[in-house]
């Protein structure tokens, strides 16, 4: 995961406000690129909707907090 | 009833129609906080873990294996997602914008609303086991995915929001995640 330096550069190639991004260090968060190994799991296949939100929230039984 | 202990019964923003006029809108106006909460109470109700993901988990989903810049190549394309480049200047229905879908299907990754992540924001590498993902305290923790409002630059799948859990806005929601 992260921002590879060949990526940062091409990115700052293509345009000026990543030119300034790295000049200010905005892309030091996300540097270097490195490998993360991770267990398998599933993620849904957009965010959570108002819909679902809704429905789910006024079906709770008992305040979350 | 409240939310996560709070005096609020509804999300921020949940009384302003355009946020939440059509069922398909991403929600927003939810905390951190807020959005484990819902986890929690889901996973109980279906019975497995739901959890938010972590940004590890994001990132994969958002790039696949190939180490992509954005969920459909390494150049950014206005029209494959809802940022302040070329949206509406508003949420939009989660089934928009198909042609930016991750390698996975996972719509909405780039832009639209930004996501919570379970982890605290800490410096790179990334290390599940250094404590980043422990659920306790009051650490600001990641975003991911940039928003309607975002510029372009912020809209990629490798850069990282943050926000305080208590944190909420019209353009930050969550996805949800799960062991398998």
């Amino acid at each position: 995961m992260g921002i590879s330096d060949e990526q940062m550069n091409r990115l700052v190639l293509l345009s000026d406000e990543a030119r300034v991004w790295r000049e200010k260090g905005r892309f030091d968060r996300e540097r270097s690129d490195h490998t993360v190994g991770l267990p398998a799991f599933s993620i849904a296949v957009h965010p959570v909707t108002v819909g679902e939100y809704r429905r789910d929230v006024t079906e709770l039984p008992v305040p979350l907090g | 009833m409240s939310i996560a202990g709070t005096s609020r019964s509804c999300p921020y923003h949940w009384d302003e129609s355009q946020w939440t006029n059509d069922v398909r809108l991403p929600v927003v106006g939810v905390s951190w906080y807020e959005a484990t909460a819902y986890c929690a109470w889901l996973s109980d109700r279906v019975g497995r873990s739901v959890r938010l993901p972590s940004e590890a988990e994001w990132e994969k989903a958002g790039r696949g294996l190939d180490g992509r810049l954005y969920p459909w190549g390494d150049r950014f394309e206005p029209f494959r997602c809802n940022t302040r480049t070329r949206g509406p200047g508003h949420t939009t229905p989660v089934d928009s914008s198909p042609s930016g879908r991750s390698p996975y299907g996972i719509r909405n990754m780039i832009g639209n609303v930004s996501e919570w992540t379970s982890s605290r924001f800490e410096p790179y590498p990334y290390d599940a086991a250094d404590g980043r993902e422990n659920l306790e305290g009051e650490s600001p923790r990641v975003t991911r995915g940039g928003s309607w409002f975002s510029p372009n630059l912020r809209a990629r799948a490798t850069c990282r929001g943050m926000n305080d859990p208590w944190f909420t806005d019209h353009d930050l929601g969550f996805q949800i995640a799960g062991d398998v």
